[in-house]
């Protein structure tokens, strides 16, 4: 056999380690239990299928006057294989990793990459237009622009303290 | 932070604790054989064909990519790491580097990695 063994990660001591970059603690808290519940939750089994080895994607989610953008990091998917849809106020993005599988006859080294089903479900910070939801993927990044609906930003009452 | 203006370039010459102050990503990679030879997959989501860079230096394969900041707006809530893909690997002398191609899609980089002719699994006729 040839020296394969070679190939692994070169020197541990120059391997830097991922830096989440996670401005608070408590906000990284945050986070890591809304991704048990999104687990939790996907892995009840209501969609019909055997659900296993489901994978929250990592999100971001920023909000300018018009519009709420949410981005899911979903690399290796086709378009075909993902679906948005909108339950009031919550945005359901699934992945279905389809064109690639992890085949059991090559001889494996390393295996890091997620060959699973992404689910997640994030919860709006307002009201939105159904009817102008946008989608686009990209470079792995799925990204949704969701106009906000008009005059909330004027319905919402400041109330005085007295 | 004031970190932004650190070029690629930069940051590889950096040693040691001042590193740290840049965000680097390791990302997330498969590798497996094949009779021809190997193949490597890597996660680079948000990652664009010109904001890869592979080089290969004396066995020494590294994959580098500037993976930006993707939004505009008000941030409510981050979950990516916004820094730079950087991952290094040492590969076996059988690989004929020359060889070596790369393709793109989805985020996802594949690089192919043929194994030199000489090093390659062969049947010999018996006549």
């Amino acid at each position: 056999m040839m020296s394969l063994k070679d190939l692994i990660p070169w020197r541990r001591d120059k391997e830097i380690m991922v830096d989440r970059g996670v401005d608070h603690p408590l906000q990284q808290l945050h986070w890591g239990i809304d991704h048990l519940f999104d687990d939790f939750i996907a892995n009840m089994g209501w969609s019909g299928s055997a659900v296993h080895d489901v994978l929250s994607p990592r999100i971001d989610l920023a909000e300018t006057d018009k519009e709420v953008i949410v981005t899911a990091e979903m690399p290796g998917l086709d378009e075909n294989d993902i679906d948005v849809s909108l339950d009031r106020n919550t945005l359901m993005i699934r992945g279905q990793k389809t064109a690639e599988k992890e085949d059991k006859e090559k001889h494996y080294y390393h295996v890091e990459r997620a060959y699973s089903t992404f689910y997640r479900a994030v919860p709006l910070p307002c009201e939105v237009d159904d009817e102008h939801v946008k989608a686009t993927y990209k470079k792995g990044l799925l990204t949704v622009h969701l106009p906000k609906i008009r005059g909330v930003a004027q319905a919402r009452k400041r109330i005085e303290i007295h | 932070m004031g970190q932004k203006d650190i070029s690629l370039s930069g940051s590889r010459e950096m040693t040691g604790r001042e590193q740290t102050r840049t965000i680097i990503v390791r990302p997330a990679v498969d590798i497996f054989e094949t009779n021809d030879g190997l193949t490597l997959v890597a996660d680079l989501p948000g990652v664009s064909k010109e904001s890869l860079q592979i080089d290969i230096d004396q066995g020494l394969l590294t994959i580098e990519a500037d993976a930006k900041s993707r939004l505009k707006g008000e941030t409510r809530q981050q979950e990516f790491v916004h820094g730079n893909f950087y991952r290094q690997f040492q590969i076996p002398n059988e690989i004929a580097t020359e060889k070596i191609s790369a393709e793109m899609l989805n985020g996802v980089l594949t690089l192919h990695l043929p194994k030199a002719e000489a090093a390659r699994p062969r049947r010999i006729e018996i006549n």
